[in-house]
């Protein structure tokens, strides 16, 4: 005879879970998964702009200056540290360059407009987990890349900043000139490359925009020429009479003075062994015949 | 302290199974200058008082013209042009700290005590080779365009720029590999074989270095990936100078003790070990003494052209 087992037989079967229990715990381990890797760029140290009156370059279509670098690097042009307060002394180097013509930009000469609330006012800055790299503000880098980008339209604004706020002077008329030259010389160079391979072509339309804009730069700018007065020259003989120019129907006595256009006559030279008593007159104009 | 080198760290370096008897070590710019004839080597500073040494510019040899003068005339004095440049030694220091496990487990003399005083002699060049790098974009007066590769003809450039400034040869070139890179496609695509560009040889590889890449039309070409960004990153700035345009200074350690612990490797590199018994650590130092100026301005030319 079969018995049935009941239910109450196995005490607990209905309850019992087919799975066993779990709970969740959290280990004290980092995976890193969510972590930014820092750029992978080289190391750099801390350094001032500094800027040259013959130095400019053209930028998205501007001429701005071609800015160099005094660099904090200890051992560098005379730069020093102090072993015991790890003080960075720079003077000597920003002596040298000064002497040299460089203008040192500020660190704090930064347009109002880029900086965040509360943000220290500087160009340079430091690269979050890269402790070992500075680079100035409008230069981009990229987590976990060698790759260098350009906020150009910031650079641009900053360096309209600094002329505006008078830290650099505008452009002389004659390194616009030389640029321009220098310029014109690289273009014809791509467009003969270009007549020969497609790659110089992008060569050609950036060489194209760069002189316009170093064209554009001349005509706004409006230099005085450099003063000067006559050169006096003392000679031991007279300087021989210029040629007597033929007479015609129209114009008047050759032995009349011609004016030159600018108001100055024709210039003579003076000599003779009256030099001790007579102040070097050197070139004069001619007086004109009333 | 940090980043010591023990056997758990090493993972990269050994495997599990048979090790292969090649190094693949981390890309890094190892590239060394010698003392290049371009180069003005102002002395080792030790012994001499200072760290602080001084390099005279005189106008002489001709700077100054003669003028006429006249029969009976007393000649006037002729104003002296001089200067001086500063270069402060400075010290560059680094440290390794290995542990013994690890160095029971280094099959190939990786973690040896000849692997790191060969990295000492390296990494001592490599510093010379930042210091004038840094140098070159500074030069007032440049060739190329901002945004534009470089070409052969941005060189010639310089070099025409040099020849009217009267610096007479032999000229250097440091530049971005990217520059270099730029230079020799140009050489390459566009000039058809007609400049002479002399790759460097291993013979000149291994007198010059891993960054000596040749000669083109007689200058001496190294590239570095230390070369300055211009222009906000846009560009590198490269150079070529002659003689009297960078100068560099050193200092020769000495040992305080005679001791295998502390040597002066390279001439140049103090190169010391400690040990820390109680962690099983040994430590690795080397420490160098150098200095690096620009002099003349007019001496080189800087190149700036796109990165």
């Amino acid at each position: 005879m079969s018995k049935t087992l009941e239910a109450s037989t196995f005490a607990g079967a209905a309850e019992r879970p087919e799975t066993a229990g779990t709970r969740s715990v959290v280990l004290a381990m980092d995976l890193r998964t969510n972590r930014t890797p820092p750029p992978n760029v080289e190391a750099s140290d801390p350094f001032f702009l500094k800027a040259h009156p013959d130095r400019w370059t053209v930028v998205g279509g501007t001429v701005v200056p071609a800015f160099g670098k005094l660099k904090l690097t200890p051992g560098i042009n005379g730069v020093g540290q102090d072993q015991r307060t790890k003080r960075i002394s720079f003077r000597p180097a920003q002596a040298q360059a000064e002497d040299a013509g460089w203008i040192i930009i500020p660190w704090n000469a930064v347009p109002p407009k880029h900086l965040q609330p509360g943000e220290v006012p500087s160009y340079l800055v430091q690269v979050e987990g890269r402790p070992d790299v500075y680079l100035s503000r409008y230069e981009i880098v990229y987590p976990g890349s060698a790759i260098r980008g350009t906020d150009e339209k910031g650079f641009l604004e900053f360096c309209a900043y600094l002329e505006e706020q008078k830290i650099i002077q505008p452009p002389p008329l004659y390194v616009l000139e030389t640029l321009l030259d220098r310029k014109k010389a690289e273009l014809n160079s791509a467009l003969d490359k270009a007549h020969r391979t497609n790659r110089n072509r992008a060569t050609v339309e950036r060489l194209e925009l760069d002189v316009e804009a170093v064209e554009r730069a001349i005509k706004a700018r409006r230099q005085a020429p450099a003063a000067h007065t006559a050169a006096s020259v003392q000679l031991e003989e007279s300087a021989p009479e210029p040629a007597p120019r033929p007479r015609t129907n129209t114009e008047p006595a050759a032995d009349a003075a011609q004016e030159k256009p600018d108001g100055r006559g024709e210039a003579e030279v003076e000599g003779g062994d009256g030099g001790a008593d007579q102040p070097a007159q050197g070139l004069r104009p001619k007086q004109r015949r009333s | 302290m940090a980043n010591e080198v023990i056997y758990s760290g090493i993972g990269d370096l050994i495997t599990a199974e048979a090790l292969s008897a090649e190094v693949v070590l981390l890309l890094a710019d190892r590239n060394a200058l010698p003392n290049h004839p371009a180069l003005i080597f102002a002395g080792d500073l030790t012994g001499r008082g200072s760290l602080v040494t001084k390099i005279r510019e005189l106008g002489m040899m001709g700077y100054d013209d003669v003028a006429a003068t006249a029969e009976g005339t007393d000649v006037t004095n002729t104003a002296l042009t001089d200067g001086s440049v500063q270069l402060t030694i400075a010290r560059y220091s680094k440290r390794y700290e290995r542990g013994d496990m690890a160095a029971m487990a280094d099959a190939d003399g990786l973690l040896s005590l000849a692997m790191f005083a060969r990295d000492a002699v390296v990494t001592g060049a490599m510093k010379l080779t930042n210091l004038l790098a840094n140098l070159v974009d500074n030069f007032s007066t440049t060739t190329g365009s901002s945004g534009v590769d470089a070409t052969a003809e941005n060189f010639l450039d310089a070099l025409t720029l040099l020849e009217v400034a009267k610096v007479p040869p032999p000229y250097m070139s440091i530049l971005h590999p990217v520059q270099w890179g730029d230079i020799r496609k140009d050489l390459g695509l566009s000039t058809g074989g007609a400049i002479q560009f002399a790759p460097a040889s291993q013979e000149a590889l291994m007198v010059r270095g891993i960054g000596y890449q040749g000669q083109l039309c007689g200058v001496d070409i190294f590239t570095s990936s230390h070369v300055p960004t211009a222009n906000a990153g846009a560009d590198r700035a490269g150079g070529v100078f002659g003689r009297g345009a960078l100068a560099w200074a050193k200092a020769r350690p000495i040992p305080e003790l005679p001791s295998p612990w502390q040597q002066v490797i390279g001439d140049d590199i103090m190169f010391e070990m400690d040990r820390n018994a109680a962690g099983v650590l040994t430590s690795y130092q080397m420490h160098v003494y150098l200095a690096a100026s620009e002099v003349l301005d007019a001496a080189g030319v800087s190149i700036i052209t796109d990165a």
